[in-house]
Parts: C-alpha cells; sequence; structure tokens
C-alpha cells in the first residue's frame, strides 16, 4: 500500500492490498441482464479483488442443485478467483444433508449460503446444517433484512464454533438489532452488502463492535462492485479497520491467503 | 476530477436518524471528505410535507452559509389565498440565487397533474428551470403522462432503485426531457457502462442522496467506471452545471 485507501477511490486506481469478496454471487436475477462471468472477473482485477465466494441466483430461486453446479463450474473457469458457497434451503429437507455432502468433495466450496425463506434460521430443520458447519469448520454466511435475523442470532449462539456472517447488515438503516446481537455472540460477524449506504454506519458499527466484526462483500453481479467497495474506501475509519474489513477478518475462514 | 452534487438535503426534518446530518456545516464537512465541490440542495423538511409554509427558508440559510450549497426550492400550487404564486417563485430564485426546484408529491402536492401544478410546470419551461422528483413518489405512468403534456420540462429523477431499469430504460426511451440523477442508489449491474451506451452520458447526473446516503459508493462506481474520462466528469459535474445554466430568471 502506497498511499492513503481513500486516494485509490478518488482516482480509480488498483488496490494493491488484499481484497477478497466474501458475499457474491454469479448469474442472473430476474429481470436483471447481468455482465457475464468473465466482465465479472475482469472487474476484479480492475479494482484488486484477489478472489471471491460465491453462490449462484438460481440456487436462490430455488434450483438449488443446479446452482450448485454453475458455482463448480464458475471454479473449475477460474480457479483461487472463485470460491464456492454451497446453497442449501430447508423448504428441501430431504435434499438438505446429500447436497452438502456432494458440494464439498469439491474443495472449491468453502462456505454454507442460507436464504431467508420458509424457517427460521435456529429451527430443527437447519439442525442437519448447523451440525455439518459445526463438524467441518465452515463458515455460514445467511441473507438476513432490515434488522429481522430471523433466528440467525440464535443460531450463531448454539453453535460457538461457527463462524456467522449475517448478510445485508443495518439494511433497511435498522443497525441497532445487528449491533445488539453482535455484542451478545461473539461469533456473529455483520456483513456489508447493500444497495444503500447510510451515512456513518459503517462507523458506527466499527465503534460499537471494533473493525474485526465487520466484514466486505460487494453482492456481484447484483449490486456495483465498485460501489460497495468504495463505500469502504471512503469510510471515515482508519486503513488499518479497513484491511482488517476487505480482507484480514474473514480469509482465514476460508482458507485464503493475502 | 470536479464533482457536483445535485441531490442533497440539508436541514431537520422529523422522523431523522441519531447518526444522520442536517446542519449546513456537517453537510460542508462531508463534502470535503469526499471531495464535492459543490451541492444543490433542497429543505430535508419538504420530503415529508410537500411545501409547508417555511420549509424553503432552510435551503436559502444553508446557501448564506457557503456558496457551495446552492439551493433548489420546493414548490406547492397556489391552491389558496396566500400561497406563493408562480411569479413569487421566480421572484425568490433571482433573489436567493436558486436555480432549480423541486416537486415533492406529498402533503400540498398530491400529484403531476396539470389541472394541479400546470401553472408552476409552464414558469419551470418559460424560464428553463429543471425540475427535480423523487421516483418513490412519483410512479411510472405518472413520469410518463407529466413528460408527454409536458414535454419540454427538463425533469431530473431522483431516488431510482434496485431493479428500476425495467421501467426506466423505456421511459428514457420516449422522453429526452428526462435525466437521472445517480443517488441514492441507481447502481444496477454493468452501469454506468450500459446507460452510457444507450442513452449517452449527458442524461445521467451525480447525486449523493445526503445527508440519508453517504456518497462513496457513488463516487468510487463512476470513477471506477470502464468509459472515457469526459464521460465521467460529464457525470459528476458537467450536466447539472449545464442545467443551471440554461436557467434565464
Amino acid at each position: 500500500m502506497s498511499r492513503p485507501l481513500i486516494d485509490y477511490a478518488r482516482t480509480g486506481a488498483r488496490l494493491d492490498i488484499p481484497v477478497f469478496d466474501a458475499h457474491a454471487h454469479i448469474g442472473d436475477l430476474i429481470g436483471e441482464d447481468v455482465p457475464s462471468l468473465e466482465a465479472q472477473v475482469a472487474q476484479m482485477d480492475r479494482l484488486g479483488i484477489i478472489a471471491a465466494v460465491v453462490s449462484s441466483t438460481h440456487a436462490l430461486v430455488g434450483d438449488v442443485a443446479r446452482g450448485n453446479d454453475e458455482v463448480a463450474e464458475a471454479m473449475r473457469q477460474f480457479p483461487g478467483r472463485m470460491f464456492g458457497y454451497c446453497h442449501v434451503s430447508a423448504n428441501y429437507p430431504d435434499f438438505l444433508l446429500p447436497e452438502l455432502e456432494r458440494c464439498f468433495r469439491n474443495d472449491g466450496f468453502r462456505g454454507i449460503k442460507l436464504y431467508q425463506v420458509g424457517p427460521a434460521y435456529d429451527e430443527p430443520a437447519y439442525d442437519p446444517v448447523w451440525a455439518f458447519a459445526r463438524e467441518r469448520g465452515l463458515p455460514v454466511l445467511a441473507h438476513t433484512w432490515g434488522g429481522n435475523l430471523t433466528g440467525f442470532d440464535t443460531a450463531a449462539e448454539k453453535h460457538p464454533t461457527v463462524p456467522c456472517l449475517a448478510g445485508h447488515a443495518g439494511s433497511g438503516f435498522a443497525y441497532g438489532p445487528y449491533i445488539d446481537a453482535a455484542k451478545r455472540i461473539p461469533n456473529l460477524y455483520l456483513d456489508l452488502t447493500y444497495s444503500r449506504e447510510h451515512t456513518h454506519m459503517i462507523e458506527h458499527f466499527v465503534a460499537e463492535l471494533g473493525a474485526e466484526r465487520v466484514v466486505w462483500g460487494s453482492d456481484a453481479p447484483l449490486f456495483s462492485m465498485s460501489q460497495q467497495l468504495s463505500k469502504v474506501l471512503f469510510a471515515l475509519i482508519s486503513d488499518e479497520d479497513k484491511r482488517k474489513i476487505l480482507f484480514d477478518n474473514a480469509a482465514g475462514w476460508f482458507r485464503l491467503k493475502g | 476530477m470536479t464533482i457536483f452534487d445535485a441531490y442533497c438535503g440539508v436541514g431537520p426534518w422529523s422522523t431523522r436518524d441519531k447518526l444522520l446530518p442536517y446542519r449546513p456545516e456537517e453537510i460542508l464537512a462531508l463534502m470535503d471528505h469526499f471531495g464535492i465541490e459543490k451541492a444543490l440542495v433542497y429543505p430535508n423538511a419538504g420530503v415529508q410535507w410537500g411545501q409547508p409554509p417555511g420549509v424553503n427558508e432552510f435551503v436559502i440559510q444553508a446557501s448564506r452559509v457557503s456558496g457551495r450549497l446552492i439551493p433548489a426550492l420546493a414548490l406547492a400550487p397556489n391552491a389558496h389565498e396566500g400561497y406563493p404564486k408562480p411569479e413569487d417563485y421566480l421572484a425568490a430564485m433571482r433573489s436567493t440565487g436558486a436555480r432549480a426546484a423541486w416537486l415533492f408529491v406529498q402533503g400540498t402536492v398530491r400529484g403531476l397533474w396539470r389541472w394541479h401544478v400546470g401553472e408552476l410546470l409552464d414558469m419551470l419551461v418559460e424560464h428553463h428551470v429543471p425540475l427535480f422528483l423523487l421516483a418513490d413518489q412519483c410512479p411510472p405512468d405518472a413520469l410518463d403522462m407529466l413528460l408527454r403534456e409536458t414535454p419540454e420540462l427538463r425533469v431530473v429523477l431522483c431516488g431510482v432503485g434496485y431493479m428500476g431499469d425495467s421501467w426506466l430504460y423505456p421511459l428514457l426511451q420516449r422522453h429526452p426531457g428526462l435525466h437521472v440523477c445517480l443517488g441514492h442508489f441507481f447502481v444496477p449491474p454493468g452501469d454506468p457502462e450500459r446507460f452510457v451506451h444507450r442513452f449517452g452520458a449527458s442524461r445521467l447526473i451525480f447525486g449523493s442522496g445526503l445527508p440519508h446516503f453517504s456518497p462513496g459508493g457513488l463516487i468510487g462506481h463512476i470513477i471506477y467506471a470502464n468509459i472515457s474520462d469526459d464521460d465521467k466528469q460529464t457525470i459528476l459535474a458537467g450536466n447539472l452545471r449545464d442545467l443551471l445554466g440554461e436557467v434565464v430568471l
């Protein structure tokens, strides 16, 4: 790093510190014409993002096996740049454990992704997922929204060895419930992906919890990668805190090296 | 790059969160941090209440604190004796340096029908004053009606949300007078490249969404975009400067 991180965003310079995207996707979302996988990786190159952990949007909308297959293919095309979340849904209970076992035969899968549909994350339907994550030492990323953690906080509390990443922390400007939960539960981390950027919210997370509890992700290609990254680069926090958020805090969970 | 912010609120409002700045001095300090040279400011209180008496005082006062804050006045129709008439707004623009107007479709302003706000629209057209609107207060069919009935009007639409392309792009195609403000979160994947390729850089205008939204992400979104430096500068400042420069009072 040769200059303050804010200067990179002011000038459009490629980052020369390790940056890791802990929450990204591949594929389109209904009604959106998103860039190709190649364009997505080219944008990572332009910004200086060394790797991303992705889940497929097709898994988000219910076609879980197809989505996980697409992730495996993306990892094959871009080894070392793309890693995978195995997406599973408790709405398909018979499919949960077999799909986890199928995914994790591929070493590129490094975490589990859950989406906020059907049972809450702390209901018995998700017990096999938590047991699997605990046994294999896997991080779990869950979609949450608007201050409603949908049982993700209590599930994290029950499984203190599992790194739990609460997606879209502070969405709807409901930052309070996320801070309260993270103060109570040491293995609960806040993911900054969010299309909006409420003034002073990142700074407030860092002030209340420490930068060690905040993790960067882009949600690309659904959101703009550069917009999501620049939120952190321009934040009124120290460069040391920015480095923790952009890489240090979560890289180890996914076995990534800077 | 010079940055001129088209979408910045100032002054108090009733539902403010404790984290959000509202005083002109606080806004100016953030503008310094983000490298924003000037901002066109609207009254925060107007968003919720339309145009109660005195709401424009917040932006006029702000412009007295610093010449970097350019007032944009909130308008309302002359429904009752004692309400400002179009010529009163014109006089206020002349005396305060205001060069833009907002219609917050809320409270006293209930829609964009000509029988409701037509006198105001005619005044804006005659003097080339750009009109700012919020996407979540103006359904696409209301915007289409407005731009069909008053095609000479310069409209800047702010706050276009996630997944808004499906209705916004056809509307832009139909109405050359429609401009889009980047803030608070017009950041679909593949843009601004796709927008510039389809409509040119002259119809996309930088706006931060301050004080509710922080400008950093949107600035980076443009600075890192795979478009020419000229187009970046046009979006970040040139378009707004041109629109305000065309105003004839």
